[in-house]
């Protein structure tokens, strides 16, 4: 029986689905040792990506199930669930009992922050800021060690993580940024690599210029972007006047930038920042009546042309009369183009940005929503030696 | 005038293929004689070889439904047959062939893999069965 040559199984393998590729992998050595290489994981990803099939969502229906929140459901109108998946921080809770005999914090049992959400790795983040960059298809995470940089809870800080990928290097990073409030000291930056495996002070790099205050007015919010290789978020601060601009972080070149928004953009109210296919999209929100909070209006602008304050348009205002807290609050854009928003007791409302007709539904019962984004399954991680398995 | 390839096979069988068909082969077409003999490659295999290029020589459209029908069954053959349609059809780098052979492949790898699948929390630990299933696929 002759043996197929190694670049046939290859080709055989790249088509397979990811399910497939992790029982080949404990068929034999050689096998094992194709798929799991770098070069294959993203080959594989990159043919077998087809974006917006999936949707992974933190949801639930009771409280008592806040400590398994996550599923992956199909991007289908009845969104239908295509798999539960398990909290990885209760894997997490497990070795580190293992490790030290003194009790730690249950983490799996603590609400869970998601970073944010590409090429099948999600980046999350417990109550005690251990972060986590997690591959629910492969069932596999990597612990990030502690980082170097320290507060004091009394100064107030702000801890904020963004997460994106680096396609120069083909390598995962996640920022991480120390603020405080009253600006008595001043923010801390540092990033980590995937392939270094260790956090980096860029304190240092943060040009502040001009006059204007430091950034860490923009990074009081967790909101933030990533599009076109870089990080966005929304910076807005009283200097005289109001102004607003948006920083601005390359995930390649490691450099902060700042945009300006045009003087009209005055002093609205930016609730959200987030990718909209391709571009840049702010939600502002208002309350229209100075004497009454029922009157919402929620606004979308899109900034057509990357880079260029003056192309934000206004994409479509959404009034809401008799409405009480929580207001409605953008959940996740849709590839057709419409927004979701979560409105009162899990209710989801679809709005389509061109006719501004709306369409409520709900998904699986859950009653409150933390994070729902377009996912895709891949193999990154597998080659990783240091990554846990559960 | 088209010319006729002769293609010989490692038992020393001749087939004549026509232009057309053999030119579907970059082995061939990058050949500077038209007669080759395929090494390792038994007449057998290389006839339906032949047959699969005169198949597709003569059918202008091959997203036809009746070419995809004929295409389904031509590779619905036994594991065995199928690893040496691979290696020839590699041999003579016809890219098409090689293509609907290893899709196949694919499928059945994926048909005795998904199985076994449990949708809620799948194990990693491959049941003996279906490694001793996998391994049969003769690696």
């Amino acid at each position: 029986m002759e043996a197929l040559p190694e670049e046939i199984i290859h080709v055989i393998f790249l088509r397979l689905p990811i399910k497939s590729l992790l029982k080949c992998t404990a068929v034999c050595k050689t096998w094992n040792s194709i798929i799991s290489t770098s070069s294959f994981i993203d080959t594989h990803l990159h043919l077998n990506c087809r974006d917006g099939q999936l949707l992974l969502l933190q949801a639930f229906s009771s409280p008592a199930d806040r400590r398994e929140p996550f599923s992956l459901h199909r991007d289908n109108p009845s969104f239908d669930e295509y798999t539960k998946l398990r909290n990885p921080f209760l894997a997490y809770d497990r070795t580190q009992a293992a490790i030290s005999k003194k009790r730690s914090i249950a983490l799996g049992s603590e609400p869970i922050n998601v970073v944010g959400t590409c090429n099948g790795l999600v980046c999350l983040v417990a109550r005690d800021f251990t972060v986590l960059i997690w591959n629910p298809s492969i069932r596999k995470f990597v612990v990030l060690a502690r980082p170097s940089v320290t507060f004091i809870r009394d100064d107030n800080p702000r801890i904020s993580y963004a997460f994106g990928y680096d396609s120069s290097t083909n390598d995962y990073k996640v920022l991480r940024t120390v603020s405080y409030v009253q600006g008595a000291r001043s923010c801390e930056v540092e990033i980590w690599s995937l392939a270094r495996g260790s956090w980096k002070s860029l304190t240092a790099s943060i040009v502040i210029p001009g006059d204007n205050p430091c950034y860490p007015k923009a990074f009081l919010h967790d909101t933030h972007a990533f599009v076109n290789g870089a990080l966005h978020w929304f910076h807005h601060y009283k200097m005289i006047n109001y102004h607003d601009s948006i920083v601005s972080f390359d995930i390649s070149s490691e450099s902060f930038g700042e945009m300006t928004m045009p003087a009209f953009w005055g002093n609205r109210e930016i609730c959200l920042i987030s990718r909209y296919r391709d571009s840049l999209a702010f939600f502002e929100q208002e309350f229209t009546d100075v004497f009454r909070l029922d009157v919402f209006r929620l606004s979308m602008w899109v900034m057509e042309e990357y880079g260029v304050a003056n192309s934000c348009t206004i994409i479509f205002t959404m009034d809401f009369h008799h409405i009480t807290y929580p207001y409605p609050r953008p959940l996740w854009f849709r590839n057709s183009g419409d927004v979701v928003l979560e409105c009162i007791q899990g209710v989801l409302k679809s709005v389509d940005s061109k006719t501004k007709s709306t369409t409520d539904f709900r998904i699986n019962g859950y009653v409150s929503y933390d994070f729902m984004d377009y996912f895709v399954e891949s193999l990154v991680l597998l080659d990783k030696p240091n990554a846990i398995s559960y | 005038m088209s010319r006729v390839f002769k293609l010989k096979s490692s038992d020393n069988e001749t087939f004549e293929v026509e232009e057309a068909a053999a030119l579907l082969s970059e082995t061939i077409k990058s050949s500077s004689s038209t007669e080759i003999t395929v090494p390792n490659v038994k007449a057998e295999i290389l006839g339906k070889v032949v047959e699969w290029c005169n198949k597709h020589a003569e059918s202008e459209d091959t997203k036809d439904q009746l070419i995809k029908e004929w295409d389904a069954e031509f590779v619905s053959v036994d594991q065995h047959v199928l690893f040496k349609l691979i290696t020839a059809a590699d041999y003579l780098q016809i890219k098409e062939l090689v293509d609907q052979l290893t899709q196949r492949v694919g499928d059945m790898i994926k048909a005795k893999t998904l199985k076994t699948v449990e949708m809620t929390y799948p194990t990693f630990n491959v049941e003996r069965e279906v490694q001793e299933e996998l391994k049969s696929l003769g690696f």
